[in-house]
């Protein structure tokens, strides 16, 4: 009687799990297999769930065919945007991550206190003003002007990131390069940095995700077709009354699933380090 | 040695915190000085201090307050269905069986798409005639005729709020099922002998261990709706009519459909009234730890 119960218990276990996982993987599987459909296939009812013809003219005409979008373009310049707003917000969280977890220094704490609460509204609330900055440095229409606005979104974060992964090296191993005659800076960039890396591997995936997706800012500031990224071209088509749905799904393959193999093989140092910040009370 | 490390940790910290004073903090002061001119896109003329007129436009306005509940409802709905699903999966997930693994290892997903290709796909999936969820529907005989989930008023809002739920449930679930994993095994052993039963222990056990993490992801969830606009934007727009107008989707509607930039910043002052609040909270609650780290300055 009570190994029936306790079948019965895992039996219910596996479906609740695999209904759950049915339901996390549904939005890509089906524009996973409606991409590989020919535009009159994916307007066709009753759906077709296994396509009679496959086919990957979408993919080509997304890349290939000018009435499309030009999505090699797009893929560039997001890649352009988030490269640059990673690498330099990696930079510069970690130099301050690294002062404040290391050094005694007037106002620190403030500054800190600035970080904790700005890293609360980077959102519409700001729409507005950060618009008009970017529009008085001339830089509407500009990657330029949205890397700025991408950096500024995720620096007060990374740098709480940057913080907790240089909390946990032990301060002994910069007391023994002192001693050995390093400076401080020398210290930082051939000591410290170096075993670091992991955690600022979070840091970087945080700028890179959140570069990549961001919509809101770019629609106001990027003006002209030529300049726009993915986040934005799948949006704008999303947006509209009447939808491409092929060339949204076979865009949609191409942008995330890259962004997916990365996600699950970098999230073990992520999730890691949420959860510990989570966890610890 | 110290005043070189002291000048070395200035100069470490200069370039954050121009960034953060440059592109936050002028902007936020130029949003409350913008909120009180009648400053338009199009009109560079424009933009004389009006005093409280931006104010007494958009809170006279029916819009604003529809925007101001259905933003409340969003918020509440999608907060606590987050938390409900959260208790229920982060129970499962934290037993350590093949298959929950499997489920924590793709769970968060969700999480890392951009919330663009949310929208784009749900918004695929809930069409009336080339959508899969009527298509399934309709074969199972559960509806007999297509059900346009976005565009009928009083379905637009709950299936916007099941969307953001989908988002967000991953994340809850996962550091839930931490949270439990992290409650010793001899308090629930002692409980069982003791003679308690799998709800007493779920209520006097569970839910006071984790109480924490329920607080701030709750916090945190709140915060990411009020900071987030692509989902409906690009789902609804706000439509059909008002139905799923937001504070955030209203900001951008009135300042880059409307260009009253005026009134926009009356409307982002409101939403950021809000987001201020939520964050000295979360301050508060988050005061040991970040006091951990002021005490050695």
């Amino acid at each position: 009687m009570r190994l029936r119960k306790r079948i019965g218990r895992e039996v219910l276990l596996y479906i609740i799990c695999i209904f759950i996982i049915i339901i996390i993987l549904a939005p890509l599987l089906w524009v996973g297999i409606s991409s590989f459909k020919s535009i009159t296939d994916v307007q066709r009812v009753p759906i077709e769930y296994i396509p009679r013809n496959p086919t990957i003219e979408t993919y080509k005409f997304i890349f290939f065919d000018p009435r499309f979008g030009n999505w090699d373009k797009f893929l560039l310049n997001s890649l352009k945007i988030s490269v640059i707003t990673t690498v330099i917000v990696t930079a510069v969280a970690s130099l301050a991550g690294y002062a404040f977890s290391r050094f005694r220094f007037k106002g620190a704490a403030a500054m800190l206190i600035l970080f904790l609460i700005t890293q609360m509204f980077p959102g519409p609330s700001i729409l507005i003003p950060i618009y008009r900055l970017i529009d008085r440095l001339g830089l509407i229409d500009t990657h330029t002007g949205v890397i700025l606005v991408h950096i500024t979104l995720t620096l007060p974060f990374a740098i709480w990131l940057s913080i907790g992964s240089f909390e946990n090296i032990p301060v002994d191993i910069e007391e023994a390069a002192y001693i050995d005659g390093c400076s401080p800076i020398k210290t930082f960039f051939k000591v410290i940095l170096p075993i670091s890396k992991i955690g600022l591997v979070s840091v970087a995936m945080y700028a890179f995700l959140l570069s990549w997706a961001e919509y809101i800012f770019s629609l106001v500031i990027l003006q002209s077709e030529s300049q726009r990224t993915v986040a934005l071209q799948l949006g704008s088509m999303a947006s509209e009354i009447n939808i491409v749905w092929n060339e949204i799904g076979a865009a949609t393959m191409v942008v995330s699933i890259p962004l997916l193999v990365f996600f699950l093989w970098a999230q073990k140092y992520f999730v890691k380090g949420m959860v510990a910040g989570a966890v610890k009370e | 040695m110290e005043r070189s490390k002291k000048r070395l940790a200035y100069i470490l910290i200069i370039p954050a915190i121009v960034f953060v004073m440059a592109f936050i903090l002028y902007p936020v002061v130029d949003l409350f000085r913008l909120s009180f001119t009648d400053k338009v896109l199009t009109d560079p003329e424009s933009g004389d201090f009006v005093g409280w007129e931006s104010y007494k436009a958009i809170l006279s306005d029916d819009v604003t307050l529809i925007a101001l509940k259905n933003t409340l409802i969003y918020v509440a709905a999608g907060v606590i269905i987050t938390v409900v699903i959260g208790l229920f999966l982060g129970q499962l997930l934290s037993l350590d069986k093949p298959i929950t693994r499997i489920t924590s290892g793709i769970i968060l997903i969700p999480w890392a798409m951009p919330p663009v290709i949310i929208a784009a796909a749900w918004k695929w999936m809930m069409h009336p005639q080339l959508g899969v969820i009527n298509d399934l529907l309709q074969s199972w005989n559960i509806i007999e005729r297509p059900i346009a989930f976005l565009s009928t008023p009083a379905l637009a809002m709950p299936s916007l709020i099941a969307v953001l739920v989908w988002r967000l449930f991953p994340l809850e679930s996962i550091l839930i099922s931490a949270g439990i994993q992290s409650i010793p095994q001899e308090m629930h052993e002692a409980a069982v002998v003791d003679g308690a039963t799998n709800r007493q222990r779920f209520f006097y056990i569970t839910i006071p261990s984790i109480r924490f993490i329920i607080l701030t992801t709750a916090l945190m969830n709140t915060l990411w709706i009020l900071n987030s606009i692509a989902l409906v934007l690009i789902m609804t727009g706000g439509g059909p009519l008002n139905y799923t107008e937001l504070l955030t989707t209203l900001i951008y509607k009135t300042g880059y459909k409307f260009f009253k930039f005026g009134e926009a910043s009356a409307l982002a002052v409101l939403n950021f009234g809000f987001i201020l609040v939520l964050s000295l909270i979360y301050l508060y609650i988050f005061r040991d730890s970040w006091r951990k780290v002021l005490a050695r300055k």
